[in-house]
């Protein structure tokens, strides 16, 4: 009997590791600015996710989805930090990678100017242009579209469109990102964000530190209250110590299925 | 062991360092911590959509450059690349043991065009500036004359193998007719430049792949201008041509070889 109980936990446990945390969307009263400032998040619910490593919060209006990162992990901020912070936006509310975002676009985004002689070939002034392009797509946004193998650089801070902010604030790195709705006017395969009533949200996390985190939730996680109740740090056990004693078990990716609120 | 590879003497016993470059310059070859790396290029999109600082797509000149480019030489009978092919070829003792590492691009007026778009959307040139670039480099590479081939060069070991003097290169068409440069133009460049762009996929192998790649990888650029046409007249290469190999031969030692095959029909399908 007990083997048959044993298997049946297993397999319960099993299932529900594959499934995906629902998210309500908040509906954003006006534009939100993109700046990594978490104030206009004070009253936005954040769900969290790695025992408190990672906190998501969304918003949206009917023009652009706003999705907040809050991340307490010290050692996890200093890889996203180094690396950047890579999103997937699946427009059907699933997990497909085919959409993803990347802030900031940093070495990705560099290029080998001297190649075929093309560098040479600019005036004095060309090349100072030039220079100054090079370093505005580094701080750009980079979102790549693998079905179509299409990828764009957008300005970090640019007023319409694809946006992303990123900041430290009282020891938690926040990233902000603005991921217009229309999204098949930017991508010619890519489909509208939310004509399903909801969008797949994925935070790449696998790869950053397999041998720092220790227990893995994947893709459960919990609702919370607004992170302005909970004092400075942002409490809720985003700052806790690892767990797990450094256990080297593999980091999933979270992904959340966000249901777009309506105006209201 | 060997008294001597290549014209340079060799210790007996390779020491840590000379293993860690034999290495990097078998991963660098092999394509490893290359993985995805976005191509892009500016398109012709609207600037509130599509366009952003900076696009891509299949047309884009990163994609262009990355079919017209073949890579070949050191430690590598096969590649990664689905576009080209390039071998290593000596005595038993010398094969795969090619000091260079070479990636040479078919600098073709497709690709030249791209590139002169590329470099205009990046320094936001006129149409007037990209009119006067454009010239400006169909004069000074004469493409309409030269095949214009560019090529990197590196070598995880020491920069004497990097001087043009040890080497004979040379094109060969399918009949095995070889061209030599007419002209050569070097472009030196410093320890520590790598060629290749870190990944989005695979952080920490492309991380270390890149430092010890900056920290051994010695490289040079050079141009090598070869005939566009036969003494007769005909194009070197012609429309039914389906190959073109570059081959590069140590010039006291015809058994330390290496060559790269760029397929010309693939490069045409485009």
């Amino acid at each position: 009997m007990k083997p048959i109980i044993c298997t049946f936990l297993f397999i319960v446990s099993f299932v529900l590791s594959g499934c995906k945390e629902e998210v309500r969307s908040t509906w954003a009263q006006s534009p939100l600015k993109i700046d990594g400032d978490i104030e206009e998040w004070k009253d936005a619910p954040f769900v969290i996710f790695e025992d408190g490593r990672l906190a998501l919060s969304v918003e949206n209006d009917s023009a652009y989805l706003y999705l907040a990162c809050r991340i307490g992990d010290a050692t996890l901020q200093r890889m996203i930090d180094r690396l950047g912070l890579t999103l997937w936006v699946d427009p059907e509310g699933e997990s497909s990678e085919d959409l993803e975002i990347h802030f900031p676009a940093g070495r990705s985004a560099e290029l080998r100017l001297s190649r075929g002689g093309f560098w040479d070939n600019l005036t004095e002034e060309q090349k100072a242009r030039t220079s100054k392009q090079i370093e505005e797509m580094r701080t750009g946004i980079l979102v790549y579209d693998k079905r179509g193998v299409e990828s764009h650089v957008y300005p970090s801070r640019s007023a319409r469109g694809f946006a992303a902010g990123a900041a430290m604030s009282n020891g938690l790195l926040i990233y902000e990102f603005r991921i217009p709705l229309d999204t098949q006017k930017f991508f010619s395969r890519a489909g509208a964000l939310g004509t399903q009533g909801k969008v797949g949200i994925g935070v790449k996390l696998s790869g950053l530190r397999e041998r720092q985190i220790g227990s893995s939730s994947g893709g459960s996680g919990r609702a919370i209250g607004p992170p302005g109740r909970r004092g400075r740090g942002g409490g809720g056990g985003e700052n806790r110590p690892p767990i797990g004693g450094e256990s080297g078990e593999r980091t999933s990716d979270v992904w959340v299925s966000v249901w777009l609120a309506g105006a209201k | 062991m060997f008294g001597s590879v290549f014209g340079l003497p060799v210790r007996n016993r390779l020491s840590f360092r000379d293993a860690i470059a034999w290495i990097v310059g078998c991963m660098s070859i092999l394509g490893l911590g290359a993985g995805y790396s976005p191509t892009m290029s500016y398109p012709q999109a609207k600037p509130e959509t599509a366009g952003g600082l900076r696009s891509s797509s299949l047309e884009s000149f990163d994609k262009l450059w990355q079919e017209r480019t073949i890579s070949f030489g050191q430690g590598s009978d096969r590649t990664g690349f689905p576009s080209f092919s390039g071998s290593s070829v000596g005595d038993r003792s010398e094969r795969g043991a090619f000091p260079l590492i070479l990636h040479a691009t078919f600098m073709d007026s497709v690709l030249v065009e791209a590139g002169s778009q590329e470099y205009s959307r990046l320094a936001s040139m006129t149409e007037g500036e990209l009119k006067s670039y454009r010239e400006s480099f169909l004069s000074a590479h004469d493409i309409s004359r030269y095949i214009y081939i560019w090529i990197e060069l590196q070598t995880p070991l020491s920069e004497e193998y990097l001087k043009l003097d040890r080497w004979t290169i040379f094109l060969e068409d399918e009949q095995k007719h070889q061209f030599d440069p007419i002209r050569v133009v070097e472009h030196p460049r410093e320890r520590g430049v790598a060629r290749r762009q870190p990944t989005s996929e695979d952080e920490t192998g492309n991380l270390l792949s890149e430092r010890l790649q900056e920290r051994f990888l010695v490289a040079k650029d050079v141009e090598f201008y070869f005939p566009k046409y036969h003494i007769q007249g005909e194009p070197v290469v012609g429309s039914e041509m389906r190959r073109l190999k570059l081959v590069v031969v140590q010039s006291s030692n015809p058994n330390v070889r290496a060559e790269g095959t760029w397929d010309l029909s693939n490069i045409r399908k485009h």
